[in-house]
């Protein structure tokens, strides 16, 4: 749990709905997070430009700071929409964009808006180097890898002594792979299953023959298919430890009712609700790759 | 035009003659650190100086694969291990992970090439890496034919990509579906193919189709029809992936490329019937032509057939030839008999067919089978067997 008097890492919460705001602001919210309406897959919820500019102003009224999450690959056909979708958050004086592409810094740099690029590629950034690294270029910060474990945080935290903010996904459904291929499109199309509603539709999962129980949602939208793990993370005990070295704890919203979601938030400032979240939800929930380590083994049986 | 680069996978010493002697201009390899495929028979630094001296006397290259993402326990030993690579004349590294790069960059005088895990889809995020001072950058395989064309107008730096075999269905880097299946790291080397395996689709709880059957397994990537637009490109390297593949497929692989890409420029190009056909004799799965022609679709996955065989069974490699005796030796890969028709294939020579007649061991006994796994087996044949032939079971088709 985190003490009040501990805080040093702000909560990031994905909106869904302007009236949302001053609630999420009350549950001890310090960053809202928007989907853009053409930069972003793996959600439902998103935000057009015209409502984004009427939203930020309100955020910022009400001492919050807003992201934006590009979490898409960009193709050769993306840049021109990339670069001018930049170019508008530079104008309405976003406070973090949230980068799964590196190419983002190619198009942020001469804008001269690298500097509120939050890169979050969701692996690769496992080492202590990597603060190092992604310091030079003057970015904002970067999103620590999923899977990792909670030494490897500590000890990346522990050396990071550059002006770099580091941050986490720590609570919520974690994404497993990310395929451009419409992979359940084309199994409907297989069996001829067309009346099957598919396209960004979240009910969707898949069990593995041998794990019996296990169910891996899956969800595919225009940009690909995206598969995750069966369990939802949650950092209920760990927080305390990132709130001395870490700046954002980003809370994952995608695939979660609202009930459920500001549970979360409320048993993250709250240790006392910690049992009773975990009461209700707790079954859907663990420690994710904290105690996990993985590594290279010859043979291992599924 | 600049004729690209074929550069081919080696698990082994032997695979990686083989590769070279069979058309690769050039090999990727694993050492034993810092490498993926960990399950491939990776190269101590002993077999790399031989490997590279080798590639050098036959005018060829070799790359090391350091294209782990390294984790804070895997960090140690890099600079030395480096230091070490340069020694030994390797003539560049594949690297993903931006401390690797680094390394490279600081302590060798070695080119760099950025690995596929890096997932780079678009010409401004290759010329960043190229300004940052990598040589070459191996292209995402989510590519179009468009996608690509447009890289080979507006890359600042070479471009290398995949041509044949085995692909990622995740875009590669970005993948923990065995990390959290088998607890083998992806990006470590540890990949345990999980995305291969038999899965059931589900709609609130409905099963979608038949149980076992959604597969997310991709067809492997056979770019034979595309290659004359490839070649037309300037693309420095294309690349076969397959460091896991058998000795007799990466020969077949290599011979049947490097055919097609002599006679494009000799003008000189046969059906592509005839390059797959040739092909088909060594591949285990079903190919397409992955994202060539745009998204994929129901024909680049595999559904319903896990595998294929080949068509043509491997059953012995070449060892050495008489001239005088005309007597062949070579090593037994696989059973046969005598009086089977074999097809042998040669570097920079047509398919040969061959029925054998008596077959006999290095005493001279004759065998009415080859049993026996390496078993050195001599027969006679009127024309030269080289070391590193490939002599394979064959039924006589067109392409006789």
């Amino acid at each position: 749990m985190l003490e009040k008097e501990e805080i040093k890492l702000k909560l990031v919460a994905p909106l869904h709905h302007e009236k949302e705001i001053d609630f999420l602001k009350s549950l001890g919210v310090s960053v809202l997070m928007i989907n853009s309406d053409c930069l972003t897959t793996r959600s439902s919820h998103f935000f057009s430009q015209s409502q984004i500019v009427t939203l930020i102003k309100k955020i910022h009224e009400t001492n919050l700071e807003l992201y934006v999450n590009l979490n898409t690959f960009l193709h050769e056909s993306d840049l021109i929409i990339a670069e001018s979708y930049l170019a508008f958050l530079k104008s309405i004086d976003i406070d973090g964009i949230i980068i799964f592409d590196w190419t983002y810094y190619t198009l942020a740099k001469p804008l001269g808006l690298e500097s509120k690029l939050i890169y979050q590629p969701g692996t690769l950034t496992t080492n202590l180097y990597d603060p190092w690294f992604y310091t030079s270029f003057n970015i904002k910060g970067i999103t620590l890898a999923r899977e990792i474990t909670l030494d490897s945080i500590n000890i990346i935290a522990q050396n990071n002594v550059n002006e770099i903010e580091l941050s986490i996904i720590g609570h919520g459904v974690i994404p497993m792979f990310y395929s451009r291929r419409p992979l359940i499109d084309n199994y409907l199309q297989t069996k001829k299953l067309n009346s099957i509603k598919y396209l960004s539709e979240t009910d969707l999962y898949i069990a593995e023959s041998t794990r019996e129980g296990v169910k891996y949602p899956i969800f595919e939208d225009r940009f690909g298919t995206h598969l995750f793990r069966n369990r939802y993370l949650e950092s209920f005990n760990e927080i305390q430890l990132f709130g001395t070295f870490l700046s954002d704890f980003f809370l994952e919203r995608f695939m979660m009712d609202d009930d459920e979601f500001f549970a979360s938030i409320k048993a993250y400032q709250n240790h006392k609700l910690i049992d009773e979240f975990m009461k209700n939800y707790g079954h859907k929930y663990d420690k994710g790759f904290y105690y996990k380590s993985t590594s290279l083994k010859l043979e291992v049986k599924r | 035009m600049k004729t690209p680069e074929l550069l081919a996978p080696a698990g082994d010493l032997e695979k990686l003659k083989i590769a070279l002697l069979y058309g690769a201009d050039a090999v990727y390899i694993g050492g034993t650190e810092f490498s993926l495929r960990a399950r491939a028979s990776n190269f101590t630094l002993k077999d790399i100086r031989e490997g590279v001296d080798f590639a050098h006397n036959l005018h060829k290259k070799v790359y090391v694969t350091a294209n782990m993402i390294p984790h804070n326990e895997d960090m140690a030993g890099l600079d030395e291990y480096l230091k070490q690579l340069e020694i030994a004349g390797v003539d560049a590294v594949i690297a993903a992970s931006p401390y690797i790069i680094d390394r490279i960059l600081k302590v060798t005088s070695l080119p760099v090439h950025l690995s596929t895990q890096q997932s780079v889809t678009n010409t401004k995020h290759a010329n960043f890496w190229f300004e940052y001072g990598i040589e070459r950058v191996v292209l995402a395989r989510e590519l179009s034919l468009d996608e690509i064309t447009y890289f080979s107008n507006h890359a600042k730096g070479e471009i290398e990509i995949f041509i044949h075999g085995g692909m990622c269905v995740s875009y590669s880097g970005r993948c923990t579906l065995s990390n959290t299946m088998t607890s083998r790291d992806a990006n470590r080397g540890g990949c345990a193919h999980s995305c291969r395996w038999f899965y059931s689709l589900f709609k609130n709880d409905l099963l979608i189709g038949e149980a076992n059957s959604f597969r997310m397994s991709s067809k492997d990537l056979d770019s034979i029809g595309y290659l004359p637009k490839l070649l037309s490109l300037n693309i420095a390297s294309l690349k076969i992936e397959g460091r896991m593949k058998s000795a007799h497929y990466i020969a077949t692989v290599v011979y049947v490329y490097r055919m097609l890409i002599d006679d494009y420029f000799k003008d000189n190009l046969k059906s592509f019937e005839y390059y797959e056909k040739e092909i088909s004799k060594a591949e285990n799965r079903e190919t397409s032509h992955g994202f060539l022609a745009g998204i994929t679709t129901p024909k680049q996955q595999l559904y319903d057939d896990f595998s294929t065989s080949p068509n043509q069974e491997f059953i012995a490699i070449g060892i050495d030839y008489d001239d005088q005796t005309q007597m062949a030796i070579v090593e037994q890969r696989n059973h046969f008999k005598p009086n089977s028709t074999i097809e042998i294939i040669s570097p920079g020579q047509l398919p040969v067919l061959f029925t054998l007649e008596k077959i006999m061991d290095l005493d001279g006994n004759e065998l009415d089978a080859a049993r026996h796994p390496l078993q050195k087996i001599c027969f006679k044949v009127p024309f030269r067997i080289k070391k590193f032939d490939m002599i394979r079971m064959c039924q006589p088709c067109q392409n006789h």
